[in-house]
């Protein structure tokens, strides 16, 4: 419940009236899970912002150039109602940036990674709970600029998500303001995430090694190194760009490149520059917004199959492998850009190499469920889903990291096919999973599971409908408002009606959820410490956790994956348990 | 397993640190991995992340300056920059850093005085690196050697894009000078710039539209080429190009031939017309002398065909002035700006477009780097101001050493800068 | 900060100011050779005199990392803080160096025409007397 977090999170200083304790709980909040629920809100709103931005490309996709129910005739009044080609570029720059950079990361890093790395290591709070406030402040100039931006002519950046040069620096002021909003949100991925290695290394509870930390930890730790090395490089790169618009320098712009108005810019730049810093950052993005999503996956299977997570250290030197192999294989992205192609044979070999990690992630999650007593709730379903569609979505980035292949379907729906499946059915099926799991811990209230197993049904079907028909679509090109001028595409228009009908079927679906949500916070049933059995050590206090998160100091004397273990009756060992 | 349960180093548990610690909770005990405090571990890492950062902007200039053409790269005398001040300001920052330890061994051993004396010091320091640095600054941009808007005034080569770039640039000059004397002379005020006036005139028309002719009315490419260099080598000569100083001066002896000849043709001409002239005299006397009608039609017609000819003869005469005028501006604009070692651009405090090759790419990696090396030694003035207003002793040595690990980082930058920007 | 514990372990009095003075000193001379070897016959190689200079420059961020940063001093815990770091920079870097090359010598005709065009060699001999003027 709300109420017991606000009454338990101000500290006795700041009893005044009303609005000052809101300002000094929810404004000023130094505590970790304060927060982290501020990260989940306002990456649940933006969820369903980019949901309808998504919905809106669909809609353009199934029916090109008709009136869009309720905004087509707000905003093309003029035109009956049909979209420019200029929105339809917004809709999906817009749609991706939000879903990855306002949504993804935010509520993993941001949300999970500060609510539980405390909790799960065993500290009262992180290293330095004022960076933290600002770290979550920093989203804020970065949310007014993106909002700003829809107000522009142009409604918003429209350069796509990979905002490459030239195309971006010629684009109207929004996109300006969307390499703002790129600079704050790595700021404040930054921050946390040099609180979040500091907590990790240095305020673990007695007893916590490294290698008795959850899965979760182990994730976030991982991903939080990932931001570490490769934002600043992104922020250099922003920059830069931000400097090519409004100093006209020349870093990413090649020689004597003349516009249509006619400015001829001051050149000797490289366009493939900003495509190798960008995935520099961009490609251990995608590991940044999967391995956290694993890691949760990874406890959750555990804890529902009463049996300990099959190869632990296999999982970990995994993770860490994926992460390492993350950072020498961005190249993949830009084989047909003109790179040195020397260089891309060895992108390709890397790019493969990941999927030893990944298989080796999956055979251990299968390992995890073979033979255990497998508890169906919810979060398993979900996360069980993940599984599932990490293994799809996977088998199709291997698929694709031969140049040979990429080259065929580059910038096809066969590539949305894929980072969908990863990105959506894999890490938000993950995100939705960890928040069913950890909302008893979060409010004290259970989800309703009914109502969940509902949810989790309809989304699973609902977004293979959506998504798995795209891989059918590999000689539909992506990015393009009306495919079907050409004879050639004309035959897809059923398959994306189709696939329409799914998405939005599966963006009606996510209602089900936000009144499952809502409910549960304020009339779900009371849960207690540990609802589930689980083992780690933030069910070990009360739901929702106190200022200072341990009424009595965590001993840690066990790895967090000792569930039907010989030597107790019961099926779960918490880590704090003397034997 | 349980051997690890109680925790042996009690002694190193942290509690909030910058955050007051604890309140109104128990206080939790850790096993830190590492034996530093929180906060230097913090800095630590924040330098990790420093380093990527600086990584991609050297990065960049790698990519920049060496996929830049063969011998295109600007040379130190090209784009205003002195080695030396380089030099010196590298062993500014070297100082700071040895003058921050020391003010660090200072607050360990708690003698607070010294060790904010030795923070001053660093402090001075840093202020005069950037004073330096903003001299070294000012010397490029008063020499429009930066990035501009809607474009700088560097070029990478000197052909019709360049030279339609200093004509609009010299017009542009030239109109708002000539409304500035018209509003003088309105006011009744002598003007006091006109020679300004006269030295842009004379380029417009002795360098910038005779290169436009000749451009246009050469048939060898390579004498278009020629034509174009040199005007960029009038404009900012970048080292001396003998190349260039002999087409200008090979042309230069060839003008003045032609107007030697025109001029010939000029006073046969203006002989014509003087011979004409005293015929038409000696003709309307006898025209009006003459007595006899019938002889009249003769000399009539004989005074209209001297008319004419010497009609045809002025017109020649002004056709060969419009002739000389281009040539006799061609050899003034010679004899004025051929001996300027320094070039236009420098003599007279011009800002007309140069051509200096990677010059833009070399202006926008120089400022970018040494702007954000110059903001992060920023930051560290501003933690110094911080700093100098507490007590330093003991108790903030820790916090002086976080400040004095990121002041070394910048220094560390320096490093590297110093020969890739000014010694390569 | 009362986390003086761990900053007290590594001061070993007075010996560290000669170590520090003896530091600035070779700073100093270091710095004076690479000035040296940007304008000596070193440079007559770029790629010798690049190499020599990054040489000293690597030596000089060593000096400063180990003796001002105090890491020569500090506990394991400094490979694992440093060497990562230090990798994925080189890393980036070398990656970017393929396509450098791939552009510096390769050149599309637009590019050709518009590239910076590098100085003109003084030892071309070109005679303007052999060219028509205008």
């Amino acid at each position: 419940m709300a109420e017991t977090s606000v009454e338990n999170s101000i500290t006795p200083d700041h009893k005044g009236n009303v609005v000052s304790r809101f300002v000094w709980t929810y404004v000023f909040a130094t505590d970790h899970k304060v927060i982290g629920l501020q990260f989940l809100f306002s990456s649940l709103i933006w969820f369903f912002v980019g949901g309808f931005l998504a919905l809106a490309v669909r809609w353009q996709l199934a029916w090109p150039w008709s009136d869009m129910p309720i905004f087509g005739h707000m905003l093309f009044a003029e035109s009956g109602g049909q979209m420019s080609p200029g929105f339809y570029n917004m809709l999906f720059t817009m749609h991706a940036t939000i879903m990855i950079f306002f949504v993804i990361i935010p509520i993993l890093a941001g949300a999970f990674g500060n609510y539980l790395i405390p909790l799960m290591v065993g500290a009262e709070d992180m290293a330095f709970p004022r960076l933290n406030m600002l770290s979550y402040w920093f989203m804020w100039p970065a949310f007014a600029c993106i909002i700003l931006s829809f107000f522009m002519p142009e409604y918003g950046a429209s350069a796509g998500w990979t905002s490459y040069p030239p195309l971006s620096v010629f684009q109207g002021d929004a996109q300006s303001l969307w390499l703002l909003a790129m600079v704050f949100v790595g700021v404040s991925s930054m921050m946390g995430s040099i609180n979040y290695l500091t907590t990790i290394i240095q305020m673990r509870a007695p007893g916590m090694t490294m290698f008795r930390m959850p899965m979760t930890v182990w994730g976030m730790f991982i991903t939080a190194i990932m931001q570490a090395f490769a934002l600043p490089v992104l922020t250099a790169a922003l920059l830069m760009q931000l400097s090519d618009r409004l100093l006209m320098t020349g870093f990413f712009l090649p020689e004597n490149i003349a516009v249509n108005n006619g400015v001829a810019t001051s050149g000797g730049g490289q366009v493939l520059l900003w495509q190798h810093l960008f995935w520099f950052y961009s490609h251990p993005a995608v590991y940044i917004m999967i391995l956290p999503a694993m890691g949760m996956v990874s406890d959750i299977i555990s804890c529902f199959s009463r049996k300990p997570l099959f190869g632990y250290r296999p999982m970990v030197y995994s993770i860490t492998a994926i992460a390492g192999l993350g950072f020498i294989v961005w190249g993949h992205h830009m084989f047909i850009s003109g790179m040195n192609h020397t260089l891309a044979m060895s992108f390709m070999v890397s790019t493969m190499l990941i999927a030893l990690p990944s298989g080796i992630k999956v055979f251990n999650w299968i390992g995890t469920l073979w033979g255990g007593k497998l508890q169906l709730t919810t979060p398993m379903l979900f996360c069980v889903g993940f599984v599932a569609m990490f293994v799809i979505g996977g088998l199709s980035g291997i698929v694709m990291s031969a140049p040979p292949v990429d080259i065929v379907i580059h910038d096809t729906y066969y590539i949305v096919a894929h980072l969908h499946y990863v990105l959506f059915a894999s890490s938000v099926l993950g995100v939705l999973g960890a928040i069913y799991f950890w909302f008893p811990k979060m409010f004290g209230r259970m989800m309703n599971e009914r109502l969940g197993k509902i949810h989790f049904f309809l989304t699973f079907v609902f977004l293979n409908g959506t998504f798995f028909p795209m891989h059918f679509l590999s000689r539909m090109p992506r990015r393009v408002a009306d495919p079907y001028i050409y004879e050639g595409l004309k035959d897809l228009l059923p398959l994306n009606q189709f696939m329409t009908i799914c998405a939005i079927g599966m963006g009606l679906t996510q209602l089900i959820f936000v009144a499952n949500f809502f409910g549960s916070m304020f009339f779900g049933a009371k849960a207690g410490r540990n609802p589930w059995n689980a083992n780690t050590l933030e069910w070990t206090t009360v739901s929702p956790p106190p200022h200072g998160n341990f009424d009595v100091q965590p001993v840690v004397r066990r790895g967090p994956y000792e569930y039907s273990h010989p030597e107790t009756d019961s099926d779960f060992f918490p880590q704090t348990k003397t034997s | 397993m349980n051997s690890k349960a109680n925790p042996s180093n009690e002694t190193d548990a942290t509690n909030g640190g910058l955050d007051g610690g604890s309140h109104g909770h128990i206080e939790l005990k850790y096993q830190p991995a590492v034996p530093v405090p929180k906060g230097k571990l913090a800095v630590w890492l924040f330098l990790s992340t420093e380093i990527m950062f600086f990584t991609a902007l050297i990065g960049t200039y790698i990519v920049l300056r060496f996929g830049a053409p063969e011998g295109s790269w600007p040379t130190p005398g090209d784009v205003r920059v002195l080695e030396w001040l380089g030099a010196v300001n590298t062993f500014v920052l070297i100082c700071s850093s040895v003058t921050i330890v020391f003010g660090m061994e200072a607050a360990k051993q708690n003698k607070a005085g010294k060790a904010k004396s030795w923070l001053f010091g660093t402090f001075v320091l840093g202020c005069v690196f950037l004073g330096i640095k903003a001299y070294e600054y000012n010397s490029k941009f008063e020499h429009g050697i930066h990035p501009g808007t809607p474009r700088s005034l560097l070029y990478d080569r000197a052909d019709l894009n360049y030279l339609s770039a200093v004509k609009s640039n010299l017009d542009a000059e030239i109109l708002s000078l000539e409304k500035e004397k018209t509003a003088l002379v309105s006011e009744s005020v002598v003007p006091h710039d006109h020679d300004v006036l006269d030295t842009l005139v004379l380029i417009r028309a002795g360098l910038v539209q005779w290169t436009q002719r000749t451009v246009g009315e050469a048939e060898n490419p390579m004498m278009r080429e020629l034509a174009l260099e040199s005007l960029a080598h009038q404009i900012n000569p970048r080292t001396s190009n003998p190349r260039v100083e002999a087409y200008l001066a090979s042309e230069n002896a060839d003008v003045k031939n032609q107007i030697a000849e025109l001029m010939g043709q000029q006073e046969t001409v203006e002989q014509d017309v003087r011979e004409m002239q005293e015929r038409i005299d000696v003709l309307s006397e006898q025209l009006k002398a003459e007595q006899d009608d019938a002889r009249k039609p003769d000399i009539e017609s004989e005074l209209s065909a001297a008319t004419e000819a010497s009609k045809t003869a002025a017109t020649k005469a002004t056709e060969l002035v419009d002739l000389l005028t281009p040539l006799e501006n061609r050899v003034s604009a010679y004899e004025q700006f051929n001996g300027l070692h320094e070039g236009l651009n420098e003599h007279f405090h011009l800002k007309l477009p140069m051509v200096i090759p990677s010059g833009n790419t070399w202006a926008n990696t120089y400022f970018l780097m040494t702007g954000f090396h110059a903001l992060h030694v920023l930051g560290g003035l501003v933690a110094f101001m911080v700093l100098l207003m507490l007590r330093l002793d003991r108790s903030r040595a820790g916090l002086m050493e976080n400040v004095g690990l990121y002041w070394h980082f910048v220094d560390i930058v320096w490093i590297f800068l110093f020969p890739l920007l000014y010694l390569f | 900060m009362n986390e003086t514990d761990a900053i007290n372990r590594d001061a070993t009095g007075n010996s560290n100011t000669k170590v520090f003075l003896f530091v600035f000193l070779m700073l100093c001379a270091l710095t004076g050779i690479s000035f040296w070897v940007a304008n000596s016959y070193l440079m007559e190689n770029r790629v010798v005199g690049w190499s020599a200079m990054m040489l000293v420059s690597v030596a000089k961020a060593l000096l400063v990392i180990l003796f001002f940063m105090h890491l020569w001093w500090e506990r394991a815990w400094k490979y694992v803080l440093t060497i990562p770091a230090l990798f994925m920079g080189v890393l980036l870097v070398l990656l970017l160096v393929p396509d450098v090359g791939y552009r510096y010598l390769t050149y599309s005709k637009d590019r050709r025409e518009n590239a910076p065009k590098p100085v003109v060699s003084d030892t071309i001999d070109v005679n303007p007397a052999n060219y028509e003027i205008r």
